[in-house]
C-alpha cells in the first residue's frame, strides 16, 4: 500500500514536491498544486471515512466536508506538521462529530456483547476455506463492529501504516491510548477469523 | 529469548501481517467524479488562479499612471517655460510712468479716463512720433505765416503758445535776439484761428489730429488758445519756435523792412536831422545785423 505521503502523481511536470510545498504553493496561488495535493490524498481518505462512517453517504459527506475545511483552514497549515496527519485530524473531529449525531457511540462491552451475539456460520464452518469475497465481507463487517475509536484507530494503522505516535495526535490522546485501542481492535477482528 | 533477535518494536502488534494482508483485499473504494468536481471546484472559489498575465495586469495601471503623471509634468513644466514672465509690479509702474496713448478718433470722455489695458509700449512709441510730426507741422507753419497778413501772426502766436511760454501777439513784434532752439510746438486747434483762408490753410496742415483731443493731450489746463495767448506774459528772451536762419532771412516782426529804413535815414539827414538820423541806423543795425548797409550809412559816424 503506497504511502500517502509518498509522491507518485505525476500531475506535475517539475521535480515531484512533498506535500508541504504543494500545500503552500496552492495557498500562493497555483491551482494546480491542490490538484496534485487533493489527487495524492483522495483515496486513502475516502476509505477511512467509508470505513469510519459505515454507510456511503455519510462517507460522502465526511469526505466533502473534510476537504472544504482544509481549503477554509488553508492559511493555517503549517508546513512543519504532517499533511496526512492534518487532513486525518480534520477528518477524525468530523467523524467522530457524526458518530454523535447519529448514535450512540458504542462502547468496548457493548461491541463484544454484539459481536458475541453476532451469528457467525463461517466461524461454525471453519474446516471450510473461505472464499475470497467471503473473506473480504467478514473483514468488512469485522471493522464495522468495532467500537468507533477502535474502528478508527485500527483503520488508520492499516490504511495510512501510521505509528502510534501519529495515531495519537489524530485521535487527540496518548501513544498508550492509542496502542491499547489498537491492540483491542486487532484482537476483535481476528476473533471474527479465528 | 534469543540475543541474536531484535527486541520486539513497542510499536509491533502480534498478528498485525495478516490483519493487514486481509484488509489489503478489501475494495479499493474512491470517491465518485461527481464527489472530485464539487471539491476541485470549492478550491478553485478559494483560491483563484494567479498566472503571470494576472500578475502583469496589476503592474499595468501602476505603470500607466506614472507615465500619464510624467508627461502632465513635462507638458506643464513646457509651457511654463514659453510663457512670458509677467511681473505685475514692473508692469504697474510702467503704466504709470507712460504718457497718455494718443488716441487717433477718441472721444472726449475716453481722454479724462485712464487708459485701460493700455500696453507700455504704444505711448512710448507715440511720443517721438508726436514729437516728430509737431515739428513738420511747425515747418510747415512758418512757411505759411511768411506769407500770410498781419493776422497771420496769430496763428503762429498759437503754435508757440504750445510749445513753450511765449510772448503775447503784443509783444512779437520785438522778437528775441539769438534765441535758443524751442521744443516743437504742437499744432494750434482750429477753434482760436483767426478765419483767414491762408491761415485755414495753414491751421489745416498743422493740425491732422482733432483739436479737444489734442487740446487734452497737451494738457494746458483747459484754458483755450486765445486765452493762454492773454495770459502769457511778455518774454523778452523768449524762445523763438523759427530757427536762426529763418530769422535773418526775413524777420516776422511788425514794421519798415530794412530798405524802407535806409529810406527814413536819409530823410532825416536831408531833413537835418542827424541825431534822430543816428539813432534809426542804430535800430536799423540792431534789428538786422546782416543787413548790407548801403555806403553813405555805413560811412556815417555819430
Amino acid at each position: 500500500m503506497p504511502r500517502p505521503n509518498a509522491v507518485t502523481s505525476s500531475a506535475m511536470d517539475a521535480p515531484l514536491a512533498d506535500d508541504a510545498s504543494l500545500m503552500l504553493a496552492w495557498v500562493g496561488g497555483d491551482a494546480a498544486a491542490f490538484k496534485v495535493l487533493y489527487a495524492r490524498h483522495k483515496d486513502p481518505l475516502y476509505r477511512f471515512l467509508l470505513k469510519t462512517a459505515k454507510d456511503r453517504t455519510q462517507a460522502d459527506e465526511l469526505f466533502q466536508e473534510t476537504w472544504a475545511r482544509v481549503i477554509a483552514a488553508r492559511d493555517r497549515y503549517r508546513p512543519e506538521a504532517k499533511f496526512s496527519t492534518w487532513l486525518l485530524q480534520i477528518a477524525h473531529n468530523l467523524a467522530i462529530d457524526g458518530f454523535r449525531r447519529q448514535k450512540p457511540l458504542a462502547t468496548s462491552d457493548e461491541a463484544d456483547a454484539i459481536f458475541a451475539n453476532q451469528a457467525a456460520p463461517e466461524r461454525e464452518q471453519p474446516e471450510q476455506a473461505l472464499s475470497e469475497f467471503e473473506l473480504r465481507r467478514r473483514m468488512q463487517q469485522a471493522i464495522e463492529s468495532l467500537p468507533d475509536d477502535q474502528r478508527e484507530t485500527f483503520v488508520l494503522r492499516m490504511e495510512y501504516e501510521l505509528s502510534l505516535e501519529d495515531i495519537a495526535a489524530i485521535t487527540g490522546v496518548g501513544r498508550e491510548t492509542a496502542k491499547s485501542r489498537l491492540r483491542y481492535a486487532m484482537a476483535r477482528i481476528k476473533q471474527w477469523f479465528a | 529469548m534469543n540475543p541474536n533477535t531484535p527486541p520486539p518494536s513497542d510499536d509491533d502488534l502480534p498478528d498485525e501481517q495478516e490483519l493487514a494482508a486481509l484488509y489489503a483485499r478489501l475494495p479499493r473504494a474512491e470517491p465518485d467524479t461527481a464527489l472530485d468536481a464539487a471539491v476541485l471546484a470549492a478550491a478553485e472559489r478559494a483560491v483563484p488562479s494567479r498566472s503571470t498575465p494576472a500578475r502583469r495586469r496589476s503592474r499595468w495601471p501602476v505603470a500607466l499612471g506614472s507615465a500619464a503623471v510624467l508627461v502632465l509634468a513635462v507638458g506643464v513644466g513646457w509651457q511654463l517655460r514659453n510663457a512670458p514672465i509677467r511681473d505685475p509690479l514692473s508692469e504697474r509702474a510702467e503704466k504709470l510712468a507712460a504718457p497718455a496713448p494718443v488716441p487717433a478718433a477718441a472721444p472726449p470722455a475716453a481722454a479724462e479716463s485712464e487708459p485701460v489695458s493700455t500696453p507700455a509700449a504704444p505711448p512710448k512709441l507715440a511720443a517721438p512720433a508726436v514729437g516728430a510730426r509737431l515739428a513738420r507741422d511747425q515747418a510747415r507753419t512758418t512757411a505759411a505765416a511768411n506769407k500770410a497778413t498781419p493776422q497771420r501772426p496769430a496763428i503762429v502766436a498759437q503754435a508757440k503758445v504750445f510749445s513753450a511760454p511765449m510772448a503775447p501777439p503784443e509783444a512779437l513784434p520785438a522778437p528775441a535776439p539769438a534765441a535758443p532752439p524751442a521744443p516743437p510746438a504742437p499744432p494750434a486747434p482750429p477753434a482760436a484761428i483767426d478765419p483767414a483762408p491762408a491761415s485755414a490753410d495753414a491751421l489745416r496742415d498743422a493740425q491732422p489730429a482733432p483739436a479737444p483731443a489734442e487740446e487734452a493731450m497737451y494738457g494746458f489746463n483747459g484754458h483755450t488758445a486765445t486765452e493762454r495767448r492773454a495770459d502769457t506774459p511778455v518774454m523778452s528772451a523768449a524762445p523763438a519756435p523759427m530757427t536762426q536762419g529763418a530769422i535773418a532771412a526775413k524777420p516776422m516782426v511788425a514794421g519798415l523792412a530794412p530798405d524802407d529804413r535806409v529810406g527814413e535815414i536819409r530823410r532825416l539827414l536831408d531833413q537835418g536831422n542827424r541825431a534822430e538820423a543816428l539813432r534809426k541806423l542804430a535800430e536799423l543795425r540792431r534789428l538786422y545785423p546782416a543787413y548790407d548797409l548801403p555806403q553813405d550809412l555805413r560811412d556815417l559816424k555819430p
